[in-house]
């Protein structure tokens, strides 16, 4: 979610809850292990299953088998009324079998050694049946087996601070009167953890524990006449963090300064003129660039979109014939380089091992304006070979693979996304300085077609005069051309500047099915494992501004 | 007013099989979901694990589901899965804690249950906890009121037959040299609630759907079809197949259109992508939405933005030839009667809400619009609200898509719509972009294949400027996926609607 399924203020939170681990039985009465984690150590512990749903798997004739499990902890918090309500724990064992070139998948919520045996052989068989199929052939290439633990960092696990810690932090919030107070109906927090195995016939057996929390904190504008006017605390989007997320927020420090903010908002407001249609120079803050690389070229450079693979669901990508397209075409001026990462701290996507047990390493997608890679997993990799060979590359996933549980089938998913800055610490003033005549644009949220080939571009925005920010535009969006708007990039923001996307479903837990359509989600069961983009502000010439509530 | 069989039903603790004890079946025979004896099973154990006194109630959603999807005219990835969504909810002191698990052994649920009696401790009670306090029955309809949508044709389409007749679709596409990816999925589902004060609801249904898109190597042309229904043996999909390729081959050279206002045929799947977003959550047909304001504004059955509280309910909104109900018994788009569990309308404490038969628009004139139970019992005193399923049979015409065709000019003729996002509340006014197919008509025939264009239109106004409308027809519904697979089928009929406003072009095929 960026930030315009915010709009959806009225979704109905699930109360705050709160799952934290102590053992609710206290250990002298110590007979019955009740706290959660015991759910999934318990015996036969997850090493056992994993590998007694490979040695099966392999019995039962597969070339290649993995197994995924994962246990997922998730609990949110609404600022209305010390509101106890739900929590959410699952568990998901997924297991993956190849038999000449084609995969089965089953999985199923817990079981003993018998249950996840015959789980194996089932996959194994539905692979079996799938290769009565065309010829069809998978390389998966030598990977180094995955071996060991790793917890991403974080500094407070947001599931070992006790419930009644929260709920006082959340009075303590709701009681600052000093500048702005909380609106309690639409603010809110959630923590996720996961705990994953991941085990392959080729001998890996990793276990990592990853965290993501976020928080939605509305705040009222003191002017009464403007009820219903609200601000969002800041810092606080989803990131891989503990609880320190919202100690770190200075949220009372924040709200002390939230005057200033809603004054400004004010004076914006009664200036507000209507967006005239024409093409402008934009300045994008490092938020809308964010927004603008995921939805555009982080989404077309998925492997499978582009070969159409995805056709019959979230569609294909104008980047659609690699092997002639890597490292010749310019999709976008010198300036633009894209790094994909699944490694930078605090980021959503962020892992020591992806879905398949690959060390994910940072590579370019877009590299000085030209086309440099594809997001991969392990099958796809080898689909771009001609390509490595001919660059001198490793024929190697790009680590790609991921699942937003055990549940569901492995598949490419986006990593985080980086677009780079500017070599000099350029701020946005100084972008704005050399406007002589454009517009701006804050918190912008980027929306592609089906091929990510055009799109639109909204959010707050203003006009730019004699390289100075003027009076707020109402109505106005970016209609553009992908390609056009990526080779109109003329200058870029140094590091200062750089705004994040995070993209996550969790915020919205039951509900985010009927939000798809403001998610690039992918596959049949659609998934959406969450990641992050950052980019820098930018200046872009000669683009559209439409008027989207004028029709034709 | 009450119905007669509602006053039966609140006489009586609850509907359901009580006298069915549970009982422990054997393994082999197992459904491949949490079968009704299962339930039970579970809110027994539960209520032997409970410490602290008050009651134990049980929101469960189980389901199987197999699948088959291939691209570029092979199977290339697949599943057999199951899930649950159990949520143990314990009520002590009228305070309620609630924690929601998927697994089912006795380990889970007692620490699912101790963590609820633990978060029920802190919750203070509530106005919330009395309603439930109260043994409020749910609020059933009786079995004739209630569809079976359990087909065996659906539970049994195993691996096997999944693969081969993927197999078999995907090869009509290769024997044209043409590219297509599609996707089989059957799923079965049961859903219950339970509690210790003898409350009882259980139900089971199947879903089954099919999805083609047949593209062309050079990537300028794509044709889709698609359905789902509860019995897989109502689906065509070879027939489904044969449409997407068709469309796929005869629009490999698309022309350039400009954007501009035209008449436009939409065909039934168009209209059902155009006009469902009414019927969506936050679609607009909310009671409360159309009442007072929210963030996004007044929702598009206000009668003045300015006049809070007065709804156009009773007026004319739409064509006078046009009437949307829903009625889960209706024999062409028959839906689960229920809506169970943690949808974003059924709070904790109503885990369970009831479809009637409704007229949403009765020949243009809007007759009801939505309210939950929870909003009838707290806000206007009874025990029954007007639920919005999503599901809707549009009523139309007795023309054919070729009569249609043949009777314009000049015009467009769209396939479906994609991304179609919300602009304007008020106005309904959305942006998508045409996708799989879009035609030029001129002089009463296709003369051309067109390039995708982007369209901003408003539902209301397209509705009030019907030229023409075709025969309904049921069309594929994305119901979701997993325990919160939501059937909510539709019929359409295909429409002609004039000055139908496309804003841009665009070359994504």
């Amino acid at each position: 979610m960026t930030h315009s399924a915010a709009a959806f203020g009225m979704v109905r939170w699930g109360a705050a809850y709160d799952m934290h681990h102590t053992p609710v039985m206290n250990s002298q009465e110590g007979a019955v292990p009740v706290a959660v984690p015991d759910i999934v150590v318990r015996s036969p512990t997850w090493e056992t299953l994993a590998r007694h749903a490979i040695a099966a798997a392999q019995h039962a004739g597969a070339q290649y088998a993995d197994v995924r499990l994962t246990h997922t902890l998730f609990q949110s918090f609404s600022f209305l009324g010390p509101n106890v309500g739900k929590s959410k724990e699952t568990i998901g064992i997924g297991i993956r079998a190849l038999v000449n070139g084609y995969w089965g998948f089953t999985a199923t919520p817990g079981g003993d050694i018998a249950d996840i045996e015959g789980l194996a052989r089932a996959a194994v068989a539905q692979a079996k049946v799938n290769a009565q199929g065309p010829r069809r052939t998978v390389e998966l290439g030598t990977i180094p087996p995955a071996v060991g633990h790793w917890t991403i960092p974080i500094a407070i696990d947001p599931f070992t601070v006790p419930i009644e810690e929260k709920l006082a932090m959340m009075r303590y919030w709701l009681s600052l009167r000093a500048g702005c107070s909380i609106n309690a109906m639409f603010s809110r927090f959630y923590f996720v953890r996961w705990e994953e195995l991941v085990a392959t016939s080729e001998g890996a057996l990793c276990t990592q524990t990853r965290h993501e929390g976020g928080a939605s904190i509305a705040v009222n504008d003191p002017d009464l006449r403007r009820m219903g006017s609200t601000l969002k605390i800041r810092g606080v989007t989803p990131q891989a963090k503990g609880w320190e997320l919202l100690l770190d927020a200075d949220i009372p420090g924040q709200l002390a300064g939230m005057s200033a903010r809603f004054a400004q908002q004010k004076q914006d407001e009664e200036r507000a003129k209507p967006a005239q249609v024409g093409r402008y120079t934009v300045v994008c803050d490092g938020a809308t660039m964010a927004s603008l690389t995921d939805r555009s070229l982080g989404i077309a450079t998925q492997l499978d979109r582009a070969l159409g693979y995805e056709a019959n669901a979230s569609g294909t990508s104008f980047l659609n014939d690699p092997l002639t397209m890597l490292g010749t075409l310019q999709i976008g001026s010198p300036l633009v380089t894209v790094t994909a990462n699944r490694s930078a701290p605090g980021q959503l996507a962020t892992v020591k091992w992806d879905a398949e047990g690959v060390e994910p390493q940072d590579f370019p997608l877009v590299k000085a304006g030209v086309l440099a890679d594809y997001q991969t997993t392990r099958e796809q990799a080898a689909w771009l070979a001609p390509f490595y060979h001919k660059s001198g590359l490793p024929v190697r996933s790009r680590g790609c693979a991921a699942t937003e549980s055990a549940l569901l089938i492995p598949m490419q998913h986006s990593p985080n996304l980086a677009l780079a800055h500017g070599a000099d610490d350029v701020g946005l003033d100084a972008l704005i300085a050399s406007v002589p005549d454009g517009v701006l644009i804050r918190d912008g949220h980027a929306s592609c077609d089906f091929m990510a080939r055009s799109g639109t571009l909204s959010g707050t925005m203003y006009e730019i005069r004699n390289g100075r920010i003027g009076r707020m535009l109402t109505g106005g969006t970016i209609l553009f051309d992908t390609m056009e708007l990526w080779k109109n990039v003329s200058a870029l923001g140094g590091p200062s500047t750089v705004g994040t996307s995070a993209t996550t479903r969790w915020p919205y837990e039951t509900v985010w099915l009927q939000l798809t359509k403001e998610y690039p989600v992918k596959g049949q069961p659609p998934q959406l494992p969450s990641y992050t983009t950052q980019a820098p502000a930018a200046t872009i010439d000669k683009q559209a501004v439409i008027n989207l509530l004028r029709k034709a | 007013m009450l119905h007669d069989h509602e006053r039966a039903l609140r006489s009586s603790v609850s509907y359901g099989r009580l006298d069915q004890a549970p009982h422990q079946a054997q393994p082999q025979q197992r459904p491949r979901f949490l079968s009704e004896a299962d339930c039970h099973d579970i809110l027994n154990r539960l209520h032997r694990l409970a410490t602290g006194g008050g009651f134990t109630a049980v929101t469960i959603l189980s389901y199987w589901s197999g699948n088959v999807r291939w691209g570029r005219n092979q199977i290339n990835t697949t599943g057999e899965v199951s899930d649950n969504w159990i949520e143990i909810q314990r009520m002590i002191d009228g305070a309620l804690g609630s924690v929601t698990v998927n697994e089912t052994t006795d380990a889970v649920l007692l620490a699912g249950a101790r963590q609820a009696e633990r978060l029920a401790a802190l919750k203070p009670a509530s106005r919330d906890a009395e309603i439930l306090e109260g043994r409020r029955p749910f609020d059933l309809v009786s079995p004739a009121e209630t569809p079976s949508l359990f087909s065996e044709a659906t539970y049994q389409l195993d691996a096997n037959q999944r693969a081969k007749a993927a197999i078999a679709l995907a090869q009509r596409a290769s024997a044209a040299s043409m590219l297509s990816s599609g996707y089989i999925e059957v799923s079965a589902h049961s859903r219950a609630c339970i509690d210790t004060t003898g409350r009882t609801f259980y139900d089971a249904f199947t879903r089954a759907q099919y999805s083609v898109t047949v593209r062309n190597p050079a990537g300028t042309s794509s044709g889709w079809a698609g359905t789902d229904h509860h019995d897989w043996s109502k689906i065509d999909p070879d027939t489904l197949t044969g449409i997407a390729l068709d469309k796929c081959l005869k629009s490999q050279n698309p022309v350039r259109i400009e954007p501009g206002r035209y008449t436009t045929i939409l065909e039934p799947q168009a209209v059902y992508d155009f006009v469902s977003n009414l019927f969506k959550s936050w679609g607009g047909m909310d009671l409360a939405d159309n009442l007072v304001p929210t963030t996004r504004g007044i929702g598009p059955f206000n009668r003045d933005p300015r006049l809070p509280g007065y709804t156009r309910l009773g007026e004319k909104v739409i064509d006078e030839r046009i009437t949307i109900s829903a009625d889960p018994m209706d024999p062409e788009m028959s839906f689960p009667a229920y809506e169970v569990g943690p949808g974003w309308r059924a709070p904790d404490l109503f885990p369970l809400d009831t479809y009637r038969k409704v007229t949403w628009i009765d020949r243009g004139v809007l007759t009801h619009l939505a309210y939950s139970r929870e909003e009838a019992i707290n806000e206007h005193d009874r025990n029954t609200g007007i639920l919005n399923s999503g599901a809707f049979h549009m009523t139309g015409g007795t023309m054919t898509l070729d009569e249609m065709i043949a009777t314009t000019k000049r015009g467009l003729l769209v396939t479906r719509f994609d991304q179609l996002q919300e602009l304007h509340f008020t106005s309904q006014l959305y942006r998508g972009y045409t996708r799989d197919g879009l035609w030029l008509i001129e002089n009463g025939k296709i003369s051309k294949a067109a390039k995708n264009l982007a369209c901003t239109e408003s539902i209301l106004f397209a509705l009030n400027n019907v030229e023409q409308l075709g025969v309904p027809k049921r069309i594929f519904q994305d119901a979701g996926f997993g325990v919160f697979t939501i059937p909510a089928p539709a019929v359409v009929p295909p429409l002609k609607i004039r000055d139908f406003s496309f804003t841009a072009l665009t070359d994504a095929v």
